[in-house]
């Protein structure tokens, strides 16, 4: 068969990686740096800080930044530094399940509205349609003080579980129509069309060939919802709703510093450049994955 | 004695746009197809070859409908012929190549998982599929096949993906291979080592093949047959060298003198006169009627039928035998 592996080919032979798959590297990078960064402090935490987030110290409140204290400490005399570090392991680890969670739920949804039956379809599009005429801050302050914070449930923390349902309940919305719009796409692509033609079983094309082709943005959106959670938690505590006042979480913080933002501004400025910061990293890194699927 | 029966056999596909008052895109279109004969199908874009061939294995678009016809098929040479639904027959018997090379290749699977797909669908071991991959790569000419079974499909040039999809559809072993517009996407150079090289691969397996192509060109290289369709109907079936040399059909004739000639003086190339009608606004009697040189009031009452003119030959024209008589009035 040496005759027809003809001459004209070999021009491509090099196998070269193109610019696609290096471009976005560098906003990815530094999203990944950032977020890295927090992640290994809110590991190490018991080492780079005093060690209890909760331990009081009345007779030294309000204190400015020193040596023993980085970053002051609070009306309580409780070491800013050491809560701003814990409370990376709340805010992080509720705002990952509460993007998980609906991204799971809500991209099998969107599979199952944008491959199934007409009926089917129509009828999550349409309860979708209501979720998202929620007003959302209400929806949420409504639903969480139903709950009620709790009592924690396995490695949650008080408050948490309620945030992540209520999450869950709203933001599934987002990755199902995702999903369906990637699905219904990419399920009239030629080589879903050959992976049928080849006798491959109706989930194995599903799976195989047209998932994983839909799941890109999903994955993008993912990353930049965990940025968001982190922003709406730390929000919604600030407003009393959610994690229990007294949790190392950044809005909170910020909430029981505000009378002080004259004297002691950096019990403020901290946790919300910590929530910032945070939001920053995570968008980035989306980013960067965006630039590289679309590419 | 009885007569071979055909690998396939498709009879009377009518298929129309979903819904009510749906119009009809393809309109009664039967054919066969012997075992180890090339059928070639031409006609214009819109003329229904490419859903005739879609519908084979029911990769209709989900707005079109298969309204009527029947399909026999029949698996190896010592078996009967019986009716089958479309979708028994993917990757049993029949399989397809694709005129895209460039989105027919899922982006998300190596090349060897690729061509392996099919032959693991059917039960075969993750080894021998991958063996039969690799073996499959050398057949279609892929050079360095071992490093290619791990490449990804935009790492290799349009005419290696047109290769690799031959491959995907070999390895199910089909006694029917369908093509549609297979070298349409790909340059004048890669078109040909492509057709090259399905040919020799067709007569290797004896293999039969539906070919549908825009290019008269390509289908009388490689077709043993030729059907025309024009306007969702097959207007002229035949043997193809008679047919190109002999057509009994004006459009046919109209197909032959607009294609280029390489040799004699240059002349400026004929063209048919007007546009294809636009389905569902179909001209009363033959639908070629108004762009027909030939036409007399006989063609515009009613659409006539398919007429058998000579050993393998069917035509729709009332005039056929004065396609040919010398030059055209």
């Amino acid at each position: 068969m040496s005759d027809l592996s003809l001459v004209k080919d070999h021009k491509d032979d090099k196998e070269h990686t193109p610019r696609s798959r290096r471009r976005g590297n560098g906003k990815m990078a530094a999203g990944a740096v950032v977020f890295g960064l927090f992640v290994l402090a809110a590991v190490l935490a018991p080492l780079i800080t005093k060690g209890d987030p909760a331990e009081q110290d009345l007779l030294n409140r309000l204190a400015d930044p020193s040596p023993a204290h980085p970053l002051g400490t609070d009306q309580l005399g409780r070491d800013e530094w050491t809560r701003l570090v814990y409370a990376i392991r709340v805010d992080l680890r509720v705002a990952l399940l509460a993007s998980l969670v609906p991204a799971i739920l809500g991209s099998l949804i969107g599979i199952v509205a944008g491959l199934g039956a007409k009926w089917l379809d129509t009828a999550i599009m349409r309860v979708s349609d209501v979720v998202v005429s929620l007003p959302l801050f209400i929806f949420f302050i409504a639903l969480v003080g139903l709950l009620g914070p709790g009592d924690g449930f396995l490695f949650l923390g008080p408050g948490e579980l309620p945030l992540i349902i209520g999450f869950t309940l709203v933001s599934w919305v987002v990755y199902a129509r995702l999903m369906r719009a990637e699905v219904r796409r990419v399920r009239s692509m030629d080589y879903v069309r050959a992976a049928r033609s080849g006798g491959l079983p109706r989930w194995r094309v599903i799976t195989g060939h047209i998932v994983p082709n839909a799941i890109g943005q999903s994955i993008v959106y993912f990353f930049v919802d965990i940025g968001l959670a982190v922003v709406a938690i730390s929000t919604l505590s600030f407003l009393g709703v959610g994690i229990p006042v007294g949790t190392p979480e950044w809005g909170a913080m910020i909430q029981s510093a505000r009378t002080v933002i004259q004297t002691n501004w950096w019990l403020i400025a901290a946790p919300g450049a910590a929530i910032a910061l945070a939001g920053m990293g995570l968008a980035l890194i989306g980013d960067g994955l965006d630039d590289r699927i679309k590419s | 004695m009885t007569a071979i029966e055909p690998v396939i056999e498709i009879a009377n596909l009518t298929i129309a746009t979903a819904g009510p008052g749906g119009v009809t895109l393809v309109d009664d279109v039967s054919l066969h197809v012997d075992a180890g004969e090339c059928l070639g199908i031409v006609g214009e874009s819109g003329s229904g070859k490419s859903l005739t061939l879609r519908s084979v294995l029911d990769l209709l678009p989900s707005s079109l409908v298969r309204t009527r016809g029947t399909m026999r098929f029949r698996g190896r040479r010592d078996e009967e012929s019986r009716a089958v639904d479309p979708r028994e027959l993917r990757g049993h018997g029949v399989s397809m190549i694709f005129q895209e090379p460039m989105s027919s290749l899922n982006p998300t699977m190596r090349i060897g998982d690729l061509i392996a797909a099919g032959p693991r669908a059917r039960g075969v071991s993750r080894r021998d599929a991958a063996d039969r991959a690799l073996r499959l790569l050398g057949e279609v000419g892929v050079p360095r096949p071992e490093q290619r079974l791990r490449a990804w499909p935009h790492q290799l040039s349009g005419g290696l993906r047109q290769r690799v999809m031959i491959a995907m559809a070999l390895s199910v072993e089909p006694v029917l291979l369908l093509c549609d517009e297979p070298t349409t996407a790909l340059d004048a150079t890669v078109q040909d080592q492509i057709l090259t090289l399905v040919e020799h691969l067709r007569a290797e397996r004896d293999m039969a093949m539906i070919l549908v192509s825009h290019d008269l060109s390509v289908v009388s290289r490689i077709a043993d047959r030729t059907a025309v369709m024009y306007a969702g109907r097959i207007v002229e079936q035949g043997p193809t060298r008679a047919l190109i040399d002999d057509p009994r059909h004006p459009y046919t004739r109209g197909l032959i003198d607009s294609m280029p000639q390489l040799h004699g003086p240059p002349v400026r190339l004929k063209t048919i006169e007007g546009s294809p009608p636009t389905a569902g606004r179909l001209p009363r009697g033959c639908r070629f009627s108004p762009r027909c040189p030939l036409v007399v009031d006989a063609c515009r009452e009613a659409d006539p039928p398919l007429m058998a003119i000579g050993p393998y030959r069917t035509t729709a024209c009332l005039r056929h035998s004065a396609v040919n008589a010398g030059d055209q009035p």
